[in-house]
Formats: C-alpha cells, sequence, structure tokens
C-alpha cells in the first residue's frame, strides 16, 4: 500500500510524536503526577467542596445548553448559507468565524459590557426585567458566542455535498419538503451535527476568557465556571487542588474527544463504499423554496446580528466614546507597546512552531495508516478541547517551583551561569501560546490532503521523486491555500490567547501580552481605562476582521479554482 | 400510446437540451432511450419522472397530461444511476420508504415489503445498510424501492453504470426478466449500444437534443435511418471515397459506413470462392488484433483501410498477406439521411439473390476455410 511508495513515515511520526509529547503531553502529565501526589482522600475532598461542584454544575449546565441552541441554530445557519441566495450572504458567511478570531477575552469584556444594565442590549433588557451580564443567561450567551462556529463549520461541507438524487428519491416516492428534510437530509448531517456539538460543548466546559467577565463569578449565584475556580485556586498558589480540578476536567474533555472520534469512525462506516455518481442539480420541478425561507434567512440574519455584529459596533463605539485623541494615547502607552512587542514574538515563534508541526503531523495522518492512528488524532486535537487555564497550569506544574523539570533548569542555569526563566517569564507566554493554537494548521490541512487523495505523490514517488521534491512540487501547490489559511487562523488564535497565558504571566508591562493588558484596563474599573481597553480591543478586533476577510478570499479562489473537478 | 410526449422543448438556459420531442410508447413495452452522453437521453426521462419541467409541449401519462402532476401522482418509480440509496436506513426501511409516506398501514406496507423481497430475491438481508450489499444488491434494492408504492411507469437511469462488467451482463438478464414478470411499462437510459440492444424491445436513439430513430432492435441495427445512427450503431468506419471500391458507383452522398460484416477477405485459392472471385479485388492486411472469439483484420484496398472480423477457425493469417476482398454492402450518407447500397456486381450475379442472402447472414462468412 501507500506507506511503502510515499517517503517519510519514520520522520513524521518520529517528529510528530516528539513534538506532541514535548509541548503538550508531558504538560499535562505534569498536572497528573502532581494531582495523584495529593492524595485520594484530599482529592476526593477538593473535588467535592461545594463550590467546586457548583462550578462543574454551572459550566457544564450552560455549556450544554449553548450546545444546544448552536446545534439548532448552527443547523438553520449552514441551511441556509448552503440553499438560498439573498444579497450579503458572503459577509454573512465570512462572519460565522468571528468568535475564532477574536481573542476570548475582547468577546468576553465587549459581551460583559454590552449585556450590563448600562449597555446597549443590557439596558432595553434589564427594563423587561431580564439581567443578562452577571447571570447564567449571560455565561450561556457568551458560550453560543464562542461555539457557533464549530457547529456551523461542521456541517456546512456536509450539505454541500449533499447528492442532490436523495432529495429527488425522496420526492419521487412522494416525500414533501419538510419530510424529506426529517427523514432523509437530517440523518445525513446527524455524524456532523453530534461532531459540531461535542466540539461546542468540549470547547464551552473549558473556556476562559469569554466567560469571566460576563457570569460575575460569584459563589453564591452558582456562576462561577470550572476554569475559573482553577485560576482561584493558582492566584492563592493552591496547586494541589487546582491540579486536582484540572484533572477532572481533563477527563470530561477526554472523554468528549473520544466520543467525537468514535461518532466520526462511526460515520465513515456507515457509509464508506456506497458508490455514487452526483448529479449536478436538483431538478426544476422540484418543489421550490417557500416563503418559508425568508422567515429562516430573517432568523439567521437576526441571529448574526446580535450574536456577532453588535459586538464588534460594540467595541469600536466604546473604544471611542472618548475621542480618537484620548484613543491614540490609549494605545500609546508603555504598557501597551510593551505587550505589543511581548505579543509579536510570541505569536511569530508560535507561528513557525505550529506550521512546521503542522505540514508534518498531517503529512502523517493522511498518507500513511498505521496502528494507534486514531489515538493520535485524538491527542493531537486535545488543545481544542481543553481549557487554557489548564495548558498554563501544566507548564506551571512541569517548570514552576513545585515542578519536576525546575531543578534541570536550576541546573543548567548554574551550570552556564545563566538565569533562564520558564514560568512568568517570556518562555513560558511563548510556550503556552503554542500549546493552546498547536493544531490548528493541521487541522486545516489534513481534510484537504484526505479529498486529494494520495494518487499523485505516489506517481512522483514512482517516477523517482525524494520526499521534499513530492511535497514542493506536487502537494504544497494543492493545500497552498489551506496551509495560508491555517496560518492566518494560528495567528490570530495565537495574538488573542489569553486564559493560557493568564496562569504564566505576572508582570505587566514586561511579560503581559496584549490581552492581558486588555485585561488588566478592563480590571482597573475607572471609565477611563475601560475606554483604553476597548481602544487595545480595537486592534485585534482589526486584525480578526483582515483574517476574516482574507479567508473569504481565500476560500473564494479555492473554489473557483478545483470548480472544474 | 400509454406514455405521450408531444412537441417537447427543454431549455436549461442558453442549452437546448431537448429539440421538438415527440414519441409514444405502448403499455407494457421495454424502452431504451439510447445516445451517446450529453445527447440529452437523461433529461427526457426526468421530465417524464417529473424531476424537470419542460420549457414547452406536453407530456401525457395514460392518456392523462400529467405536466402539473408530482412524480407521485403521476404514478412513476425511479431508479437512480448510482441508486441513491439512504444510506442511514436498512434495506427494509429503504423500500417501506415510499409507503410509509402514504401512510399505508403497518401490516400492509409489512406485506408489500416482504413480497418485494422474495421477489427480488433479497430474503434475509432486510436489516443490512446499503454499503454492506454488493452492487448488484444494492440495484436491486433501488428496483425493490422504486416498485413498492405500486407504479405504473417504472424509469431507469443508466441502471448498470454503477456495477462491475462481470456482473453487468447477468444484471442485464435479470432485470429484463423482472420487468416482464411484473409487466410494468418501463424506460431506460443507456450510452451502451449492446445494453439497448439486449435489454429493450423498442430503442429510440437520441442525438443533441433530438430524436434520430425509433424502432426495434432489428430494425435500428439493419436499416439505420440517419448518419448519425449508421455511426453509432455497430463498430463501423467511416469512408469518403466508398465508390473507389468495387461494385459501388459514386453518388450524391458525403460518405458511407462499413461495418466489418459487410466485408468478407478470402484466401485467393480458396476454392468456395470460386465463382465471386472475379468480381473481387486485392487487399493487404495492416494489422491482425486478437478478440478472443475472433480476429480483427485492417485490410488496405486500393487505399482505402477497411474492418472485418475473421473467425479463428479459419486458416491463419499473416500481416502484409495480400487477400481478395468482398464488400457485401455499405451505408451512403448525406447530410440528413442514411441510405442502404448493396454491391452491383455481386447482385448482378445473383439475379434471384439467393446467394447473397447467404452472403450476408451467414455466421462464419459464405464459407468456412
Amino acid at each position: 500500500m501507500s506507506k511503502q511508495i510515499i517517503p517519510g513515515f519514520k520522520l513524521t511520526l518520529g517528529i510528530t510524536v516528539t513534538m506532541l509529547s514535548l509541548l503538550i503531553l508531558i504538560p499535562l502529565a505534569s498536572v497528573l503526577v502532581y494531582s495523584l501526589k495529593i492524595g485520594p482522600s484530599q482529592f476526593f475532598e477538593v473535588v467535592t467542596d461545594a463550590a467546586v461542584t457548583a462550578a462543574f454544575g454551572t459550566s457544564i449546565f450552560c455549556s450544554f445548553i449553548a450546545a444546544v441552541i448552536n446545534t439548532i441554530f448552527g443547523v438553520l445557519l449552514a441551511w441556509v448559507l448552503v440553499r438560498y441566495d439573498f444579497p450579503g450572504k458572503r459577509i454573512l458567511d465570512g462572519l460565522i468565524e468571528l468568535p475564532f478570531a477574536l481573542p476570548t477575552a475582547v468577546a468576553g469584556i465587549t459581551l460583559s459590557k454590552m449585556y450590563s444594565t448600562t449597555g446597549e442590549l443590557g439596558e432595553p433588557l434589564s427594563k423587561l426585567g431580564i439581567y443578562v451580564s452577571y447571570t447564567h443567561l449571560g455565561l450561556t450567551m457568551a458560550l453560543i458566542f464562542v461555539g457557533i462556529p464549530f457547529v456551523v463549520r461542521a456541517i456546512q461541507p456536509v450539505l454541500l455535498k449533499f447528492n442532490p438524487a436523495y432529495e429527488e428519491a425522496a420526492y419521487i416516492l412522494g416525500a414533501d419538503r419538510r419530510k424529506t428534510f426529517f427523514k432523509v437530509i437530517l440523518p445525513e448531517l446527524r455524524p456532523a451535527l453530534l461532531t459540531g456539538f461535542g466540539l461546542a460543548f468540549a470547547r464551552g466546559i473549558g473556556e476562559y476568557g469569554s466567560v469571566i467577565y460576563i457570569a460575575g463569578n460569584s459563589a453564591k449565584e452558582h456562576t462561577q465556571v470550572v476554569s475559573y475556580i482553577i485560576m482561584q485556586k493558582l492566584n492563592y498558589l493552591d496547586y494541589g487542588s487546582a491540579t486536582a480540578i484540572a484533572l477532572v476536567m481533563l477527563i470530561i474533555s477526554f472523554l468528549l474527544l473520544l466520543f467525537i472520534n468514535m461518532v466520526q469512525v462511526y460515520q465513515s462506516r456507515r457509509t464508506s463504499g456506497v458508490y455514487e455518481v452526483a448529479s449536478a442539480t436538483t431538478g426544476d420541478a422540484l418543489p421550490q423554496p417557500g416563503k418559508g425561507r425568508y422567515i429562516m434567512i430573517g432568523i439567521s440574519a437576526l441571529f448574526v446580528v446580535i450574536m456577532l455584529i453588535m459586538p464588534l459596533i460594540s467595541i469600536i463605539r466604546n473604544s471611542l466614546s472618548k475621542g480618537f485623541g484620548f484613543y491614540l494615547q490609549s494605545l500609546s502607552t508603555q504598557y501597551v507597546k510593551a505587550a505589543f512587542g511581548v505579543t509579536i514574538i510570541a505569536t511569530v515563534i508560535t507561528l513557525i512552531v505550529n506550521t512546521f508541526f503542522g505540514l508534518v503531523a498531517s503529512w502523517l495522518m493522511t498518507r500513511f495508516t498505521f496502528k494507534g492512528k486514531q489515538v493520535l488524532a485524538t491527542l493531537i486535537d486535545i488543545p481544542f478541547s481543553i481549557s487554557p487555564v489548564i495548558a498554563g497550569l501544566s507548564y506551571i506544574m512541569m517548570f514552576g517551583r513545585l515542578g519536576w523539570a525546575y531543578p534541570i533548569i536550576e541546573s543548567i542555569n548554574s551550570a552556564l551561569g545563566t538565569d533562564i526563566q520558564i514560568v512568568f517569564a517570556l518562555p513560558g507566554v511563548v510556550l503556552a501560546t503554542i500549546f493552546v493554537t498547536f493544531p490548528f494548521v493541521s487541522r486545516e490541512l489534513i481534510p484537504v490532503l484526505n479529498t486529494i487523495g494520495c494518487d499523485e505523490e505516489e506517481a512522483a514517488a514512482l517516477m523517482g521523486a525524494k520526499g521534499l521534491t513530492i511535497f514542493r512540487r506536487v502537494t504544497l501547490p494543492h493545500i497552498k491555500w489551506a496551509l495560508i489559511y491555517g496560518m492566518i487562523l494560528c495567528t490570530a488564535r495565537a495574538l488573542g490567547e489569553f486564559g493560557a497565558v493568564n496562569a504564566l504571566s505576572k508582570t505587566r508591562g514586561v511579560t503581559f501580552t496584549l490581552p492581558l493588558e486588555i485585561d488588566a484596563l478592563y480590571l482597573a474599573g475607572s471609565s477611563d481605562s475601560i475606554v483604553a481597553a476597548f481602544a487595545v480591543s480595537s486592534i485585534l478586533v482589526i486584525i480578526a476582521v483582515v483574517v476574516l476577510i482574507l479567508r473569504n478570499i481565500f476560500e473564494h479562489n479555492e473554489t473557483v479554482k478545483t470548480a472544474g473537478r | 400510446m400509454y406514455v405521450e410526449l408531444k412537441n417537447i422543448n427543454k431549455n436549461f438556459g442558453d442549452f437546448e437540451a431537448s429539440k421538438d420531442i415527440n414519441f409514444g410508447i405502448e403499455k407494457g413495452r421495454l424502452v431504451a432511450l439510447l445516445g451517446p452522453s450529453g445527447s440529452g437521453k437523461t433529461t427526457i426521462l426526468r421530465m417524464i419522472a417529473g424531476l424537470e419541467k419542460p420549457t414547452s409541449g406536453d407530456i401525457f401519462i395514460n392518456e392523462k397530461r400529467v405536466n402539473d402532476l408530482t412524480p407521485s401522482e403521476r404514478g412513476v418509480g425511479f431508479v437512480f444511476q448510482s441508486y441513491a440509496l439512504f444510506r442511514y436506513m436498512t434495506v427494509y426501511e429503504n423500500i417501506a420508504f415510499g409507503l410509509e409516506i402514504q401512510k399505508a398501514d403497518k401490516a400492509k406496507i409489512k406485506a408489500r415489503v416482504d413480497e418485494l423481497l422474495e421477489l427480488t430475491d433479497l430474503k434475509g438481508l432486510e436489516d443490512r445498510y446499503p454499503n454492506q450489499l454488493s452492487g448488484g444488491q444494492r440495484q436491486r434494492v433501488a428496483f425493490a424501492r422504486a416498485l413498492a408504492p405500486n407504479p405504473s411507469l417504472l424509469l431507469l437511469d443508466e441502471p448498470f453504470a454503477a456495477i462491475d462488467a462481470k456482473v453487468r451482463q447477468e444484471l442485464r438478464s435479470w432485470l429484463r426478466e423482472m420487468i416482464y414478470k411484473v409487466g410494468i411499462t418501463s424506460i431506460f437510459v443507456t450510452h451502451d449500444q449492446d445494453e439497448a440492444v439486449e435489454v429493450a424491445d423498442q430503442i429510440i436513439v437520441t442525438n443533441k437534443g433530438q430524436i434520430e430513430q425509433i424502432g426495434s432492435p432489428a430494425e435500428i441495427y439493419r436499416n439505420p435511418k440517419t448518419p448519425f445512427v449508421s455511426q453509432f450503431i455497430g463498430q463501423g468506419t467511416i469512408i469518403e471515397d466508398y465508390y473507389r471500391l468495387h461494385g459501388f458507383e459514386k453518388g450524391d452522398y458525403k460518405g458511407a459506413i462499413i461495418r466489418p460484416e459487410f466485408v468478407e477477405a478470402f484466401k485467393s485459392d480458396n476454392d468456395r470462392f470460386a465463382d465471386v472471385v472475379g468480381i473481387s479485388e486485392k487487399g493487404t492486411i495492416t494489422d491482425i488484433l486478437f478478440r478472443g472469439n475472433s480476429l480483427e483484420v485492417k485490410l488496405d484496398v486500393g487505399g482505402v483501410s477497411l474492418v472485418t472480423h475473421r473467425s479463428l477457425e479459419r486458416r491463419p493469417i499473416k500481416v502484409g498477406e495480400v487477400m481478395n476482398v468482398i464488400i457485401y454492402k455499405v451505408y451512403a450518407f448525406d447530410d440528413e439521411k442514411a441510405y442502404l447500397l448493396e454491391n452491383e456486381d455481386l447482385k448482378k450475379r445473383d439475379v434471384n439473390n439467393v446467394h447473397l442472402e447467404s452472403y450476408l447472414y451467414s455466421e462464419e462468412g459464405y464459407f468456412v476455410v
């Protein structure tokens, strides 16, 4: 089979496993090891503490509700985007991805401000007696915001590839549009729906940046989420409790991921090997979309406006609320300049590391079959579904004073006379950023590499081309746009990473990144500093919007190029 | 006429998929719509089914105009090219789907599905999913699903396209048998002339959105009426200067089609051809291809390149060998029509046409040796 012909199996496997182990698995294992040190009775005591169980309850409950709502709206949005034509469709499509590109901290302060009793939406709602900010409702809103792209992007490709013959077959047998949707189309969407639901749910349980501002974090009101509790324990230097809670969370994430992967395996079992000639279009005698489509487009547009566009406008409005002079002034403080520098360094290093990993890992995962591939795929995706706070925590548990690697760093320092610090220093910030965005590039490349198959590479290998030549001449042209998009997305997430960096960075003006600076300004609480927080946010918003526009252009290029297949 | 199309036109944007289509099909017929890809055959089928709307013209089924009826109101069953079996339903659920939509009661559905499982020899597979079936089994499920609501007209879009060559042969006779057993009027689309000839009892040849000829397989084969049909059916080769061959005179034609079975090549010492050797001409063998049950021989006859088949039972031949060649007949064509031209020399020799018959229709040529 392909494994003998296409070169690079051992090399890519080696690099993938090594990088995965060093950057993700060993740090995570440090959490595990430390949490086991505290003993079963204490462990049990920590995780059954009333505040902790309440936080787990809140996180799981709100994430579940948000994921359910996202699943419903996700199907609706994907359907409207694939099946109907209307003005502004491409903009709507592009905006879906805003929560991926927008830093979580920026989303957090914006939603919190917008839904507060003085905010754009919070004020009218409070007059109706509905309070959003600092309640479960607000928390759920924030989780809907971060989760929606997961569901839409899982369903969209399935709907796009949907063979019109299925609908025609149902129509010939007498089914109307409603029956066709529920009996024929929905079952085909089910695996994608479960995947999207699972990802949104997992992401929601671990979410930190976007929820901590709007949640209110009150133990009494049960508005504390698990990530917040871990962060709190970290701030009290209560590492035992932090790691114990993190471990429970890790187990939940892992079970969810495992579930998603099992669904995918099951799906491919049901659909593999069914030979298909998809007809180009659906027959024009089939019932055309009725009036209902305007309602669906309307609901989708309303959802996007309230959930995605209003927050964007709110940021810009808030940032300029004290005039343009003040705006510029808030951007030119020492702190902001320093944070900008740190952010750029962390982002550039992250981008290089993760692009390299993405290329190697996606080659490995799509060009070879080997034992344990499924497990490896699950492990690579871990950073997607675990709380960023745990990422930060795991580096503390590895390199911090209590960490097992601390003596190693110390001995290196004394031997070389250097003063290298990992935790609470720049390297920690960089490592945390790499951790959180680790699978971004590979995740964009794997589906593309899977679709194009390896016929061309095998042909090149048989003609005697070596690994790098094959990659450069045959593979790269196919994956160019996916690679660029993955790199852009990785950049956007790296620029905006908050939870993980927050755990590892303590010194404003030295190791603070832009999101941390925003957090510091916002929590300072004076009206000036809040406006300044939004001013700094606006820069990240502009970057996010540019990312979305670029994505839209790349995707368009891609569809134009592959249209003839 | 059970199915009738009158003045049907169909445009997709600027593209004319069907141009002035008129034909009728009698009840109980098994009809093939035969044509190259892009000839508009599938569009005709989909319009009859009610999947596409004709731009103009009327469709009648059982004397009733059905243009504005849905497929289920028309009473048609449809077998899709790749079957479009619902992947998340079992064989049973697939077959029962149409009946469930009609809200038939459970016991009736079960009885009908069981009957179809029996008929299509799928008993025991009802709990399988489509991807656990072979290509042939999938076709049978698709067939049973289409028949479940008791349609009076069965339409099949390239029913054998998704099947391996080997199984295809078996399924052709299976489908033919099955359709006659059920006694349902059926129309199927195909681009494969062997398939059309073997399965159908009537063939409609389409080309460029128009109908070229309608007739029984033998009629279509023996009497192609248009240049397109004469080229599309059989393995004929086109020759412009057909009049350089002995026995044919130049007429007002653009060229001629010669099928391999119209050409006889024999060695000059073959006694059995003694009485016709005088009207034969010389041809040099340029190539010999082994075709399994026969040889395909290419000959150069005075600059004209011809092809004939030769039984393996006859004496061996080799490339470069000079043979005596007689061409029995050709299909000459102008822009509109195809005409049968017979070898005049041969006709003169054989006033009563007795020998001509035996030249033309004996399986192994006039004489075996």
